[in-house]
């Protein structure tokens, strides 16, 4: 009786959603990804991402995307992984509706959570909503900036279509980044969440992040023991029959017989 | 979270300019209950001091923005927004104190007045709820994301805004019946803020934190250390979100504070409630203000440094103050459960 109003039903085909999906199992931690998406964000449509004393001693300035390096576990139980983090485009951004001005929007084609320029104030409130910390404020110009997913690449009707993707994906030497719609079920990113268990950093926040990450794999086999060691018999024994000269196979292989 | 002195100045400043608004509205209310209307200058007086308030609060606000000519946009979005409210509701709070003045000044009818100043009280109300909820919904900073910061915020205002009115009236020589109606509304005011206050403080020691290094990595592992930043300088990520000075002190900052802003006024207006029954002199009301300002700077500094961001967590910069279990901890109230708990 509280629901008055029907929630609103969800269209079969859901509205696109361009992510980015990043495997930590082959990420090498080259910082390529961090280097090109400068380069390329530095001189692309958006102007500048200022450096602050870039040859001075204490250099600062605007990057969308940083990769940091964590030790998982205890020598010599360890690994080392490298994890590179940019927007995540989340689908209920945080940022968005805590923008005052209405700079921070959200594309409803495709996704993209982006910043107008011309109306930010630079009150910073976004990067306080923001809780993985990839806003980053440009002190230079006054405004926040982000990641933009190369949203004046991956449209660029005159780069050739293989390289219509952000510039971090086309310089991952590892090919650790994939990009796509994630709402697409037939995508590759889609795909590489659902077979290879694609997560979501940290889901308690409820700002369902569109960026999905592909955990570390291992190849492990599974074998019964006592299995192992009959089927090692029958397979010895069998090749007693067909060889003939059982005593020289069974050393071999190293089991007494 | 680094401290934004910009900040700082407007929630402390303009939330005294509201308390003395509201200071001034019941105060004249009482008097027209009891029939001894207090003078319509010092009440005009009063709204100037809290017009220099707020103004000053204001002003200092423009610091905070790169693009100053550009606040004006920053109503966009007051459906969504506590910042956009706030903005919103700035301007409503300031037009409607120039409205009351002007009312004491052109003598209108009482009941006007007072139907006027009860609607200012709610316009301060949802002001100081709006300024508070900026910083109260971002509940990932565990700190700042609870029901006592807008309830705090909004009797920190009151309490630093009522030693202000009381000093004007003392200079003013307000009617004895108003005066006394509004100290001891400061007495139930500043009682109640200061355990709010400490229930505060008790609540963020050892405060449990759903987000781990762990699920912000996605690695399900205990032992997990940060290795690099990526960078080999400070980074926004690493300034604006973690601030270590006076860390060591801070304890201590919020012990002067409590004695500043409740202890020192609360002193001062029995010293001046006593005066006035006696006959005495009731003079200590602007030491009070001072004190409750002092106190109010110290205390709103305290709240912005002691926020952890979720994202200190990619830096190493998160305090280790973990709770073990969340489900050992479903008895308690201010520990959500994780999602599917």
């Amino acid at each position: 009786m509280f629901c008055a109003i029907p929630p609103p039903e969800r269209s079969e085909a859901m509205t696109k959603q361009l992510a980015l999906v990043i495997d930590l199992n082959t990420c090498v931690g080259c910082h390529a990804c961090g280097a090109i998406c400068k380069s390329w964000n530095t001189s692309g449509q958006f102007g500048p991402l200022t450096d602050h004393n870039p040859y001075g001693k204490d250099v600062t300035g605007v990057w969308f995307n940083r990769i940091q390096t964590y030790e998982v576990g205890e020598y010599p139980d360890v690994e080392v992984v490298h994890f590179p983090k940019s927007c995540m485009h989340c689908v209920d951004a945080p940022c968005v509706p805590v923008c005052p001005t209405n700079a921070t929007y959200k594309r409803e084609e495709d996704g993209i959570v982006l910043v107008n320029y011309n109306d930010c104030i630079g009150c910073k409130y976004c990067s306080w909503a923001c809780p993985y910390g990839c806003r980053e404020f440009d002190h230079h110009d006054g405004v926040m900036k982000k990641c933009t997913l190369c949203v004046d690449r991956i449209y660029d009707q005159t780069l050739p279509e293989d390289e219509r993707v952000p510039a971090c994906v086309l310089a991952c030497p590892a090919r650790a980044r994939s990009f796509g719609d994630i709402n697409d079920p037939e995508s590759e990113v889609s795909r590489a969440i659902r077979d290879k268990m694609g997560y979501k950093l940290m889901p308690e926040t409820g700002a369902n992040p569109a960026n999905h990450y592909l955990p570390r794999r291992k190849t492990h086999v599974a074998l019964d023991l006592d299995q192992v060691t009959v089927k090692k018999q029958k397979a010895i024994i069998v090749t007693r029959k067909s060889a003939q000269e059982g005593e020289t196979l069974i050393e071999d292989f190293g089991i007494g017989g | 979270m680094r401290p934004e002195y910009s900040l700082i100045l407007l929630t402390v400043l303009a939330g005294a300019g509201q308390g003395v608004f509201v200071f001034l509205a019941t105060g004249d209310m009482s008097g027209f209950s009891k029939g001894s209307r207090v003078p319509p200058m010092t009440t005009i007086t009063g709204l100037g001091v809290a017009l220099a308030l707020t103004l000053a609060g204001m002003a200092a606000s423009f610091f905070h923005l790169t693009h100053k000519a550009r606040g004006i946009k920053a109503i966009n979005k007051w459906r969504f927004s506590w910042l956009s409210r706030e903005v919103v509701l700035l301007p409503i709070f300031v037009g409607g104190m120039v409205v009351y003045g002007l009312l004491y000044f052109i003598g209108a009818h009482p009941v006007i007045i007072q139907a006027t100043g009860l609607a200012g009280i709610v316009v301060v109300l949802a002001l100081f709820i709006s300024t508070a909820m900026i910083y109260g919904h971002l509940s990932f900073i565990r700190e700042w994301g609870t029901a006592y910061t807008p309830v705090n915020f909004t009797l920190t205002g009151l309490i630093s805004g009522w030693v202000f009115g009381a000093a004007v009236y003392q200079m003013a020589l307000a009617p004895v019946g108003a005066t006394l109606f509004n100290l001891r509304l400061f007495f139930v005011l500043a009682i109640v803020g200061l355990v709010v206050k400490l229930l505060y403080y008790r609540r963020n020691c050892g405060l449990y934190s759903p987000t781990t290094i762990q699920t912000a990595l996605g690695i399900n592992h205990p032992k997990i250390r940060l290795m690099e930043t990526g960078s080999a300088y400070p980074t926004y990520n690493t300034e604006e979100y973690h601030y270590t000075a006076l860390k060591e002190k801070r304890g201590i900052l919020k012990g002067v504070s409590i004695i500043a802003l409740y202890l020192v006024p609360m002193a001062a207006m029995a010293w001046d409630y006593m005066a006035i029954l006696s006959g005495g002199l009731a003079i200590l009301a602007p030491v009070a203000a001072i004190s409750a300002m002092a106190g109010a700077f110290v205390e709103r500094w305290v709240f912005f440094v002691e926020g952890n961001h979720a994202q200190n967590h990619y830096y190493g910069n998160f305090p280790a103050k973990i709770r073990p279990n969340p489900i050992l901890q479903s008895g308690k109230k201010d520990a959500p459960l994780p999602p599917g708990v």
